[in-house]
């Protein structure tokens, strides 16, 4: 059975090439219901680019996106949120003129579908509820970013570097909603460089290397695979050979 | 709470609205200097004494200033927001277009004020 099987999205052998320079070789991301996907790798990697072009928001030259039982060979995130999908991006979600509380009801009245604020219990957002973006800190935008996307429970999130920037609460705050998220059944895919927290958050490592990706397994998998520690972890194997092996 | 699905009374065009307001802010003086620019050319070239003069001479600065404004709000977290919802670009470039037919037919209308002015 391949690890991709069952996947509720999968983006799928991307290709990316920016004035002559191939940013994404082949690049393949996937995520599973009720699971956590993270995806790690050095700046410059390709990881925003292939998030991006997977939800038709940057420049795509090939590849398939897998979502709500359909292919799409020209994805668009409006299309792609009617069936579920809730993407966070690492800049920012929030129009700065706007209270947190105005961007509720907009969701709510444009989708039809109340608030589910049991999902957003323990991002500590209620003091911001009525201020606006531009007044906040980028700890406390992020928070009220991932409560948006948690109250609209969504079939998969995609979450852009969720804790960059972001205070160790926050973080410790932000990966306990990404996981209870998860255990309600949505399928996450999150990408950063907060190791750590990230490893303790995934349920399955995606490395980005070379405009390509590399499937790591479980974060105990990925820890100990002797290449990734040094390339990216930036920490040697004590015990060299004991990597496993990658699978593209 | 305000949180009903009636509470915001938010439509598509509204969302869109937003998007598109979020990016003429943004690009206003851009567009304005464009505009000026444009017209300038506009007038000194055969092209806009011939083919595209008079009301087409309009219709050319309406349909550059909906690609700055298209351009402009791809980047917008406002766009990505509604885009989140499920609100389509063509919304979005229908806005922007009614938006800058509507500008333009404003400053055609104000042109014999502003010039007696």
């Amino acid at each position: 059975m391949s690890p991709r099987d069952e996947a509720v999205f999968t983006a799928e052998s991307f290709g990316v090439a920016f004035r002559g320079r191939q940013v994404l070789k082949s690049a393949t991301a996937w995520t599973h219901a009720g699971s956590v996907t993270v995806i790690l790798g050095r700046n410059g990697s390709g990881k925003t680019t292939l998030i991006r072009a997977a939800l038709g928001l940057g420049r795509r030259d090939f590849g398939i996106v897998r979502f709500a039982d359909r292919a799409w060979e020209r994805p668009r995130l409006s299309t792609l949120a009617r069936r579920g999908l809730f993407y966070l991006p690492d800049r920012g979600l929030l129009s700065w003129r706007r209270t947190v509380d105005w961007h509720f009801r907009a969701m709510s009245s444009f989708t039809g579908a109340p608030i589910d604020h049991s999902a957003i219990e323990g991002l500590e957002i209620e003091g911001l509820r009525g201020r606006k973006a531009k007044t906040m800190s980028g700890g406390e935008r992020r928070r009220a970013e991932l409560a948006l996307a948690l109250g609209r429970q969504p079939v998969c999130l995609i979450a852009d570097e969720p804790l960059a920037e972001v205070s160790p609460r926050d973080r410790a705050l932000v990966s306990t909603a990404i996981r209870r998220l998860a255990a309600q059944g949505c399928a996450v895919l999150v990408t950063g460089h907060e190791a750590d927290d990230l490893l303790k958050l995934a349920d399955l490592v995606i490395w980005m290397v070379g405009g390509t990706t590399h499937w790591l397994g479980t974060p105990d998998e990925a820890r100990s695979h002797s290449q990734f520690r040094l390339d990216y972890l930036n920490s040697p194997n004590p015990h060299p050979g004991s990597g496993g092996e990658t699978t593209s | 709470m305000t949180d009903s699905p009636t509470a915001g009374h938010r439509t598509a065009w509204g969302l869109a609205g937003e998007v598109v307001t979020a990016a003429v802010r943004r690009t206003a003086l851009i567009w304005l200097l464009l505009r000026l620019l444009l017209a300038l050319v506009l007038a000194a070239s055969p092209l806009g004494r011939g083919p595209l003069g008079g009301w087409k001479h309009s219709i050319v600065l309406v349909l550059v200033a909906t690609g700055l404004v298209l351009y402009d709000a791809r980047r917008l977290n406002e766009r990505v927001f509604a885009e989140n919802l499920g609100l389509s670009e063509r919304a979005i470039a229908v806005v922007s277009l009614l938006s800058a037919l509507l500008l333009e037919i404003l400053l055609q209308v104000a042109r014999p004020f502003l010039s007696g002015a």
